[in-house]
């Protein structure tokens, strides 16, 4: 193609293979299995994404992954034999994607000399890109500032931006967290405004980029870019002094003929893979793959059925199926909206269900899967119940008659390295003889047992609920509380890993497991917070000062405020003496000693939900010691009208805990209250009107 | 006529406006009766609101210009040939004059009649000069179900090139607009004028609408239908006294505007009850408790409030004469014959004008016929003169060897011979004495221009003395 012979003729592109981050983990928990090779529809990613670009007539791709995965991707892409010089950039250091950046900027020999293709983790796109890049390089040819085109697509599925861009197609705005307003700034002066501003909310970030080889240069000098999305902020947010005078392009992609999203976590390769299933890709299906060696027999449904496949007589194949090559359906196996691969025995009488299952793995009697991931070469034994959300990862075995809770996660705490020589019989026989129920194990490497292969360890992971994806800081931040209540303080690296037996009931006892040593690093910070406030309080510090030390401590320890809260709120209620008073001295006494604090307090209970931790714990407080009892809605009020707590957070609360225990005591002496402050919010609303 | 019958939108057309911005022309003429193409402003909007098919219709306007304005629509429309041809077929609209206190908002205005409003409303005002029929807006308002439609028209610049003073003045009157391309809903519209250099866009407002355009160049035509219980709401609500100023804006504002206290409301029962988003409402039985008379609150539940725009389309040439310029641009829009009323009203008059024109032509083949005139009755002109785009009132007389350029000339005027007079606005009974040459001028009513005058950007005020003043 003539317009692509600028420099040495050939279009390149740059494939990120890596991840840099855990969010696929487990299944991808190994660290010779990489991300970029997960199944879909029983092929892997990659072989999409080379796919792709081999219709873009790309000559020359440099894949970046980190030293450990280089060897499973070389032999994965020798098998692939495609006419297209593949390159490896391999490192053992780096820690995010810009550090990958800047070394391919340092590689005389990868470094792209022209314009170049940039496709992110887990990019999966049908787009034939060749146009992009043709319409990118005729915007350059115009003007050399246009250094970057960034493809959009239009339904948002995991990377979730709103964009506004001039109608020439330039961005100026990007954002991709919706927590707050978008503001367009400079719309008077400008005078490209004049003919509009579009605004693309909800937009997916598919990970698709036609980069100048300047973009690498900029990455060079900017050593806090992680990624390619860093750029585009950095360069919009510095405004026109940043810019200078470079434009991004957004190209967006047509909503109906374009499939293009990125697979960043489990929800998404759900939804590719069901997406994929249900044509929405076309012209890629699955029996239309360009160069697939299986053959698939598409029927109505749909339903993508091998020719090797066995199907029992009275085995019944819903809609939306794939059913891999070798697999085995026995008799009265139900398969409903779910994708079976290579080499998978599915016995009689299981039922699956909107559920994905890789290659090899075996289902025995009786197993009922149900919106789970099965990885490969794991063996469910009969009458297993795997719930909604469920991961198993590779080489687990899962006991007869377990059920596994929802959302939780199985992994095997020493992942056999996946070799092809493995004999599956010393294995089987291996983990014949591993029982779950002695097992309680710890992530922790160091603990060596000798067993340790069959250990399963179950993943812990936040429960995605509905509005998971408005309030999804908040869960965590949540979830962080509840850890925090429940367990006194268990590191956040640590949580994901939360070690806890596989059987349902000892489930709740695992707020007694032991300690690990980041927590003793936590109980230090607290204990200094505590110490600093404990001073400012003995010695009466006026309490402007006592929040200018909490803050220094606040940056120095690199804690948030909500941390600091939670130390301060318990000192501050011990404090407070009811002792050999009358009730109005008592009051009296609070109302001196708040009014005094409340600007340390206001200071630290910044979110909503610190407000419901500081009802929450005043409840428990007053639980402990029957004797506070009385002033419990009291001090509400009293914290009301200091301006700790917001009347949103009091009502919110209540509700909460009307739902909790509708008879409780607390909730009943607050309620007076609550009635008066929605009265009274409605009286305000209307005088606002 | 069926039109007639499904109309049960009541129009409301304010017509009690200074018109400050047209200083001098407006110093003793009301703005609603200002002469377009030689028909008072009025005529349009009310041609407009009958052609549409409306029954009656309420003018409001102010004490100080009662009179006159009852005079125009009582004694002269009536005898309009346009109007007169349609009321062959169907039965005259009936016209309500009410009067309200002077100075006051247009909101206020809204407020004070009120009682009379039965139904879902129209407001327009009278300097909004379109060639359109307002069913289609109607229309649209009733298939959106909205609380208000605003209609606005894009803004193509004008061949004309325009004074840099001038644009200015124009910029400040921009509006700035968010709207959703498809259903072509706001959520944004304010003047420029109150917009700081940035423009937030709640995050409420992006869930909802995949796609927005933010656009500097559509302006508002001050031409609105409101759903009925915005009367409710100006009642309950006095801070608001503009309609442009302050209830749109507000109304925009408030779609997707939750309250403090729904919000707490929703947290309390709205966890187990989804927002039904067929049905547009909250599935909850407290919900009908909500009715009428609570219409405040209505707008702060979700998507109670809609406001959509209307744009024009681009062959409907609607102008707001509210500025000089404006002025001017309207009454070339006449000439070009871009206002269709404009020209079947005075079919006959017109050929006769232009009769003449031909007429005068063979007399002195000097004068060019491709130029476009519109001339009033009995309007003497001499020889000689030249006369390009021009709009000359009844009872004219033109001097000899005048050139006149882009001129709106109202009644009653003499001009001196030998005068040269460019993109000049001349009021009725003024004087323009011998070998003036005015360029971009405008004049009050009755002002003698002495002989001689050569001036540029001039407006000649209104006279206390016997001698001119410079404004």
């Amino acid at each position: 193609m003539a317009a692509y012979s600028t420099n040495d003729g050939t279009l390149k592109a740059v494939l990120f293979a890596d991840f840099f981050s855990e969010k696929l983990r487990p299944p991808c928990t190994d660290e010779t299995f990489c991300e970029a090779l997960v199944p879909i529809a029983n092929v892997s990613l990659l072989q999409y994404q080379l796919e792709a670009l081999l219709q873009a007539e790309v000559k020359e791709c440099v894949i970046i992954c980190r030293e450990h995965l280089r060897e499973t991707l070389k032999k994965f892409v020798q098998t692939l034999n495609f006419d297209m010089k593949l390159l490896f950039l391999t490192s053992s250091q780096w820690v995010v994607a810009g550090d990958a950046l800047r070394e391919l900027d340092s590689r005389g020999d990868l470094r792209p000399q022209s314009d170049f293709i940039l496709i992110f983790p887990g990019a999966f796109f049908t787009v034939n890109l060749a146009g992009v890049v043709k319409e990118h390089l005729a915007r350059r040819e115009r003007s050399k500032s246009w250094v970057l085109t960034s493809c959009l697509g239009q339904r948002s599925i995991s990377c979730s931006c709103d964009i506004a861009r001039l109608e020439n197609g330039q961005v100026i705005q990007y954002s991709n967290d919706r927590k707050d307003k978008m503001i367009i700034s400079g719309i008077m002066t400008m005078t490209e405004y004049s003919s509009g501003v579009e605004i693309f909310s909800g937009l997916e970030d598919c990970g698709i980029d036609i980069c100048a080889p300047e973009v690498l240069v900029e990455f060079r000098e900017n050593f806090d870019y992680d990624n390619i999305r860093d750029f585009i902020r950095g360069k919009i947010d510095g405004g026109e002094g940043e810019l200078l005078g470079n434009q991004i392009y957004g190209h967006i992609l047509s909503g109906s003929a374009d499939f293009a999203c990125r697979i960043t976590d489990m929800e998404s390769y759900f939804y590719v893979c069901f997406a994929f299933i249900h044509r929405w890709s076309y012209p890629w299906t699955v029996e239309r793959f360009p160069f697939r060696t299986t053959q698939y027999e598409y029927r109505r449904g749909p339903k993508y059925i091998t020719s090797s496949c066995y199907l029992a007589r009275s085995s019944y194949i819903g809609r939306c199926t794939v059913l891999g090559e070798n697999t085995r359906i026995d008799e009265n196996a139900v398969i409903v909206h779910s994708i079976i691969g290579d080499n998978v025995t599915i016995g009689p009488k299981c039922h699956i269900e909107d559920s994905v299952i890789w290659s090899n793995s075996v289902l025995k009697c009786n197993v009922t899967v149900v919106g789970a991931l099965i990885a490969d070469n794991v063996i469910l034994n009969d009458d297993c119940v795997i719930s909604e959300g469920c991961i198993v990862d590779s080489f687990v075995v899962v006991n007869a008659k377990t059920h596994v809770a929802q959302y939780s996660r199985i992994v095997l705490q020493r992942h056999p390295y996946r070799k092809d020589t493995i004999d599956e019989n010393s294995l089987f026989g291996k983990m014949e003889s591993f029982n779950l129920e002695s097992n309680l194990f710890h992530r922790n490497e160091t603990t060596t047992q000798d067993d340790s292969m069959h250990h399963c360890i179950l993943w812990q992971e936040e429960r995605r609920n509905s509005e998971a994806d408005e309030e999804s800081s908040i869960d965590e931040l949540e979830e962080t509380e509840r850890k925090e209540s429940e367990s006194n303080a268990m590191d956040e690296d640590n949580r994901e890993a939360a070690e806890v037996d596989m059987a349902p009931d000892l489930l709740s006892l695992k707020s007694s497991s032991s300690l690990s040593p980041p927590t003793t690093e936590r109980k230090l910070i607290r204990q200094e917070i505590r110490d600093t406030f404990q001073r400012a309080l003995e010695e009466q510090h006026p309490p402007e000062t006592a929040v200018l030390e909490l803050n220094a401590l606040k940056l120095a320890l690199d804690v948030t405020s909500s941390h600091i809260l939670r130390v301060i709120f318990p000192l501050l209620l011990d404090k407070l003496d009811i002792q050999g008073h009358t009730q109005q001295q008592v009051t009296q006494q609070w109302i001196l000693f708040f009014r005094h604090w409340s600007g340390v307090l206001t200071k630290f209970c910044a979110h909503s939900l610190d407000g419901m931790w500081l009802l929450k714990y005043w409840k428990e407080y007053c639980e402990r010691l029957p004797n506070y009892r009385k002033y419990f809605s009291f001090l509400v009020q009293l914290l009301y009208d200091c301006d700790v707590l917001s009347e949103d957070c009091i009502i919110e609360w209540v509700s909460d805990e009307d739902k909790a225990n509708a008879q409780s005591v607390f909730k009943q002496q607050l309620m007076p209250f609550v009635q008066w402050l929605q009265e009274a919010e409605e009286t305000s609303s209307e005088n606002e009107a | 006529m069926a039109a007639a019958q499904c109309l049960d939108f009541y129009p409301i057309l304010f017509a009690g406006g200074t018109g400050s911005r047209l200083h001098p022309l407006t110093d003793d003429l009301t703005k609603a009766l200002l002469p377009v193409g030689n028909k008072p402003a009025l005529f349009y909007s009310l041609y407009m609101l009958e052609r549409s098919g409306f029954t009656q219709v309420m003018v409001v306007t102010v004490p100080s210009q009662l009179a006159s304005i009852s005079n125009y629509v009582y004694e002269q429309y009536p005898l309009d040939k346009a109007v007169q041809s349609r009321r062959i077929h169907a039965s005259p609209m009936v016209i309500h004059i009410k009067s309200v206190t002077e100075g006051i908002g247009t909101a206020d205005a809204l407020r004070e009649v009120e009682s009379c409003i039965p139904s879902d409303f129209v407001v327009l005002s009278a300097d909004f000069i379109a060639d359109w029929d307002l069913i289609g807006l109607l229309e649209q308002h009733r298939t959106s179900d909205a609380s208000l439609t605003v209609v606005l028209y894009e803004d193509i610049p004008f061949k004309q090139e325009k004074h840099t003073t001038l644009k200015d003045n124009v910029s400040a009157l921009e509006d700035v607009t968010l709207i959703s391309p498809i259903h072509h809903r706001i959520f944004m519209l304010e003047s420029s004028a109150d917009i700081e250099d940035e423009v937030c866009i709640s995050s409420h407002i992006l869930k909802h609408n995949p796609r927005l355009i933010l656009k500097r160049n559509l302006r508002d035509c001050h031409l609105y239908v409101f759903s009925h219980w915005v009367l409710e709401l100006l009642r309950r609500n006095l801070a608001i006294s503009s309609i442009k100023a302050e209830l749109v804006p507000f109304l925009v504002r408030r779609q997707y505007h939750l309250s403090k206290r729904c919000r707490s409301w929703q947290k309390l029962v709205g966890k187990q009850h989804k927002y039904n988003y067929e049905k547009d409402t909250l599935d909850i039985p407290l919900i009908t408790e909500y009715r009428w008379e609570k219409a405040i609150h209505w707008t702060s539940f979700p998507d109670i409030v809609r406001c959509y725009a209307m744009l024009l389309p681009r062959k409907v040439f609607a102008r707001r004469m509210h500025t000089l310029e404006w002025y001017r641009q309207v009454n070339e829009a006449c000439l070009k014959g871009w206002i269709a009323c404009c020209f079947s009203m005075g079919q006959e008059t017109k050929r006769i004008s232009f009769d003449r024109a031909e007429e005068d032509k063979s007399a002195s083949s000097k004068r060019k016929s491709s130029q476009r005139l519109l001339m009033g009755q009995d309007v003497s002109i001499d020889d000689q003169s030249e006369l390009k785009d021009c709009v000359i009132g009844d009872h004219c007389q033109i001097g000899q060897r005048v050139k006149l350029n882009g001129c709106i000339v109202m009644d009653h005027v003499l001009i001196g011979n030998d005068c040269n007079l460019q993109n000049c606005i001349i009021s009725s009974n003024c004087h323009v004495m011998e070998r003036c040459k005015l360029k971009h001028c405008s004049t009050a009513a009755s002002v003698t221009i002495p002989a001689d005058t050569i001036v540029k950007d001039e407006s000649f005020g209104k006279v206390q003395d016997s001698d001119f003043l410079f404004n």
